[in-house]
């Protein structure tokens, strides 16, 4: 009785999870319970199958062409370079060749991570009075991963809505879990950035208006580990795995 | 006209990374989804940046689609709902554009042009929806229906429906268990 019950429970959560109804804090757990219980994902999976059989009552409505000219577009930016026709995702797919340029990075990374920032300012000053949006970084943030030496280099021009990531080698991510990189200002919750890639290789990212405005001000960029199949993420929830503090270039 | 195995065939492919499996599955599928994104979003422009969000979530993660899981089609409305309901409860519109619930409701009566995607399949699996929401009494189809269609919360199907919330979190509760009971006897 006791199993039935729980089982009815959990039905219900699956249901509404779907529909939408459900709130924030049980979504979140939710989730959870969806990273550690096969009956929960199968559920889950019913709901969206059942559920998903509404929206074929709808007429189809052809979307504008300039739709997949943006989706053509984002996946050639998360396309690391050299990348074969056949790679344009974060990991599972066949990586390109020439990781080991990167993993040479990583090395060094390992030594003084920190001091690529300063580095990268260094070498790329410009003039005195010359513009500050002339392609040069004005912010960057290296994440570091001590026990494996896996490093990432962030960084931003000035009034730019694109930051770009180089993933300097792979990070073993756990099977259905995603990394999620995090804008968190000084004072303010933490925005949400994108999915972190957690394989070698040189990527650009978006930032919204909020970010991109808010970026001069003291920040930090945080990444946490987040069950892949979370889909309504806000905040994180996962586990926080590195916090490093965005770098000005004050000229 | 591609059946249900053309559409797991091309997901499969985009697993893999092919970007013409992926462009045909998009072409195959996309006016599906935005369809939906228009009705829950009512904004074209939200509603394309909400399809743009979908199908890139879909390249990345077409390998995690699974043919157990449902037909590709309605595990695509999926990922493109989630979609919308993240930019919902992020930020709702301004200008709400009020509907009579008895509009939703008497959407599933219509005999809309389906898709002509995986035409049978589909048409069974909406068939089957139809037909038990029939069953619901009419305050948990409503209920239901609106949480589809337009995204609401429990509150904001309180306010639409002018009932308390715990009894809208009750109709959409029994409703659901009644339309799992219903699905499973047709099964």
């Amino acid at each position: 009785m006791a199993e039935s019950e729980t089982q009815h429970a959990m039905t219900l959560r699956a249901a509404e999870y779907v529909l939408g109804t459900l709130d924030a804090e049980d979504a979140r757990a939710f989730e959870r319970e969806l990273s550690n219980d096969a009956g929960a994902r199968a559920e889950l999976a019913y709901w969206e199958h059942r559920l998903g059989a509404l929206g074929l009552a709808l007429a189809p409505v052809q979307p504008p062409a300039s739709v997949w000219q943006r989706i053509a577009a984002a996946m050639d930016a998360d396309a690391p370079p050299h990348a074969n026709v056949a790679s344009g995702d974060f990991g599972r797919r066949g990586r390109r060749s020439g990781t080991g340029f990167w993993r040479g990075l990583a090395v060094a990374a390992s030594v003084a991570a920190i001091v690529m920032a300063a580095l990268l300012f260094g070498s790329s000053r410009q003039p005195e009075g010359a513009p500050a949006s002339s392609g040069e970084p004005a912010y960057a943030s290296v994440i570091y991963d001590e026990p494996t030496g896996m490093s990432w280099l962030v960084t931003a021009e000035a009034g730019s809505h694109e930051m770009s990531v180089v993933a300097m080698g792979d990070y073993p991510v756990p099977e259905g879990k995603t990394l999620r990189i995090w804008f968190k200002p000084e004072q303010g919750e933490p925005v949400l950035l994108g999915k972190l890639p957690h394989a070698g290789g040189k990527y650009k990212m978006k930032l919204s208006d909020t970010v991109a405005q808010a970026m001069d001000q003291p920040a930090r960029l945080m990444v946490s580990m987040e069950d892949a199949t979370r889909e309504n993420i806000n905040t994180p929830a996962g586990e926080l795995m590195w916090t490093s503090p965005i770098a000005r270039h004050t000229g | 006209m591609a059946e249900r195995e053309q559409l797991a065939e091309w997901l499969a492919a985009t697993a893999e990374g092919d970007q013409k499996a992926f462009q045909q599955l998009y072409a195959a599928t996309s006016s599906q989804l935005y369809a939906l994104l228009l009705r829950i979003l009512r904004n074209p422009e939200r509603a394309q940046d909400a399809l743009q969000d979908a199908y890139v979530r879909v390249w990345q993660k077409a390998d995690t689609y699974a043919p157990e899981r449902g037909a590709p089609l309605t595990w695509l409305l999926s990922i493109a709902r989630y979609r919308a309901l993240d930019v919902l409860r992020r930020k709702r519109p301004e200008v709400a554009m009020p509907e009579e619930p008895d509009m939703v409701a008497t959407l599933l009566e219509d005999e809309q042009a389906l898709s002509p995607l995986e035409e049978n399949e589909n048409q069974q699996s909406l068939d089957a929806v139809r037909h038990c929401l029939g069953t619901l009494a009419p305050q948990q189809r409503d209920s239901v229906l609106l949480a589809y269609y337009e995204g609401l919360t429990h509150q904001e199907l309180s306010d639409r429906l002018g009932a308390p919330l715990g009894t809208v979190k009750s109709w959409i509760r029994r409703g659901l268990i009644r339309l799992r009971e219903c699905l499973a006897e047709r099964a």
